[in-house]
């Protein structure tokens, strides 16, 4: 599902964010990627998204190489990959029902398939009757929820989820972490980058370990 | 098709509920577009009716031949005779100097309250030449020139002459049109889109979050073209409105002189009117278009 080939990147102000990441991911794997802060974590998952370009080296994901991907394949790439962010990312001014069907109000759908896709995801989460509701009038764990149901929405081959657990307390992240291996049991690619020991060990799954912009481990 | 028209009305929702949300920026763009829109339709109003005027002037060209004072009915008769000679001649009319003043006072209603003598009137006998089209201006000038020296002719008098120059002056006038909605259209494109940009910075989040989901370009521009084209469409409603208001006004309370008669003789056509809304409508849609720039350029954390 991603491969780096001898994958570098360099910001500018000269730092290595990445060093010589040569590593596979294979579909339908659940996969934890740790390291402390500064590993290069969010970097990888940026890549792998493709908001960010190699300085050297090639990214595959979902069989593209995203070097290759124009603007316009972009936004057509970017919906099989679900990406989700420990800041949630919501729109505070629409309704849960709005915030997770924003993309495919956008695509031309109906309001009765897009109901009918907003329930059954809200369902997987356990937000089912809260679709009306505005995202401040949620708790933290369940503006975390919606943000997966939205995730979940178009149906993704892979899920990317940058510290998705780092605002909640210990209890809800691991009501989340569930939801996620809930996730990949029906066959997507999840690849969760978190600095939370407790997590890793609590539940299974290829644990990918970065330091410093270096893979440590590639957990195969 | 359906997700077309779907995609259609969300982006009409959108669009409308993004001035509702900004109504105070929005009214000011609707009042910018609308004021280059209202020059733009003055100057083809204007113009529209200055050429329709030209137009009915052209279908019954006439030159008019003043007879000298004291003429005899015989020497009417024979001046009549030369007039039907020339080739360039369609009809001859001859106007009594009766006939001639109430021609005058209907054009010019004040002339009334100039006291004349008892049964003494000032104008002269004419003859109305109605002329052939197409003509010749040398031929008719050779005929002026030869209309002199006949002793019963004191001056003949040309409309083509008034038509020329007003034809002149309306074509300045339709250019000076275009010119300044040329100006303010360009500083009305500029105020929509600073104004769409205003609005879109201030839903960067949103429109990352649409970026990072998978939305296309055209996805994410299409509310704020749609709020665009609104402004531009609501502006063209405006200015004629505007438009229509004047021309009532016109006609109807400040149209005293036979200028401003002909100037407020008739409303923008249709087509002209389709025109603005259709140049409202393109000028709004092309604000919003412009203003979010390169949609990849709003990505997460492009704007701090």
């Amino acid at each position: 599902m991603i491969r780096f080939y001898h994958v570098t990147k360099i910001y500018k102000s000269k730092n290595y964010a990445l060093q010589d990441i040569t590593i596979t991911i294979h579909p339908r794997e659940f996969c934890f990627l740790t390291g402390p802060s500064g590993a290069g974590k969010s970097t990888f998952l940026k890549l792998a998204l493709g908001e960010e370009t190699p300085s050297s080296g090639q990214v595959l994901v979902a069989g593209r190489n995203l070097q290759t991907i124009t603007h316009s394949e972009f936004p057509y790439f970017r919906r099989k990959i679900a990406t989700v962010f420990q800041d949630f990312r919501l729109i505070l001014s629409r309704t849960v029902f709005e915030n997770i069907t924003m993309l495919l109000a956008l695509q031309g759908y109906s309001q009765s398939e897009m109901r009918k896709r907003a329930f059954d995801v809200l369902r997987l989460v356990g937000l089912q009757s809260r679709m009306e509701a505005f995202p401040e009038e949620l708790s933290r764990g369940e503006q975390q929820r919606v943000a997966i149901a939205r995730a979940l929405i178009s149906k993704p081959h892979l899920l990317l989820a940058d510290e998705p657990t780092g605002n909640l307390d210990p209890e809800l992240a691991h009501e989340i972490m569930r939801i996620f291996q809930e996730i990949n049991a029906t066959g997507t690619t999840v690849v969760v980058a978190t600095h939370d020991k407790s997590l890793i060990t609590a539940f299974s799954g290829r644990v990918i370990v970065l330091a410093k912009g270096k893979l440590i481990d590639s957990g195969e | 098709m359906m997700n077309y028209f779907r995609l259609f009305l969300y982006f009409l929702k959108e669009g409308a509920i993004g001035i509702i949300r900004h109504k105070t920026l929005h009214l000011f763009a609707i009042f910018i577009v609308s004021l280059s829109l209202f020059v733009l339709g003055f100057s083809r109003y204007v113009t529209f009716n200055i050429n329709s005027v030209l137009e009915l002037w052209e279908k019954s060209l006439e030159a008019r031949v003043i007879l000298k004072e004291g003429i005899t009915p015989k020497d009417i008769e024979k001046t009549i005779n030369f007039l039907k000679k020339q080739d360039f001649v369609e009809e001859t009319k001859l106007i009594t100097p009766d006939e001639a003043l109430q021609l005058l006072e209907k054009i010019s209603p004040s002339i009334k309250s100039v006291p004349f003598r008892e049964n003494e009137n000032p104008l002269p006998y004419s003859i109305a030449v109605k002329i052939k089209k197409p003509f010749s201006q040398e031929r008719i000038k050779s005929f002026v020139e030869e209309a002199k020296m006949r002793g019963e002719i004191d001056e003949v008098v040309l409309d083509w002459q008034w038509l020329e120059k007003l034809k002149t002056y309306s074509k300045f006038l339709a250019f000076l049109g275009w010119l300044l909605f040329v100006a303010l259209g360009i500083s009305s494109l500029f105020t929509v889109t600073a104004i769409t940009r205003i609005i879109a910075l201030s839903r960067k989040e949103e429109i990352a979050i649409l970026y990072s989901l998978g939305a296309t370009s055209s996805a994410i521009r299409g509310p704020f073209v749609t709020s665009g084209t609104i402004v531009g469409f609501l502006s063209s409603v405006i200015s004629i409105v505007f438009l229509l208001f004047v021309h009532i006004m016109l006609k109807h309370f400040i149209a005293d002189t036979v200028i401003l008669n002909i100037l407020s003789k008739n409303f923008l056509s249709l087509s002209d009117q389709m025109i603005l809304l259709l140049v409202g409508s393109a000028m709004g849609g092309a604000g919003g278009f412009l203003s979010l720039g390169s949609i990849h350029d709003w990505k997460y954390g492009h704007f701090k």
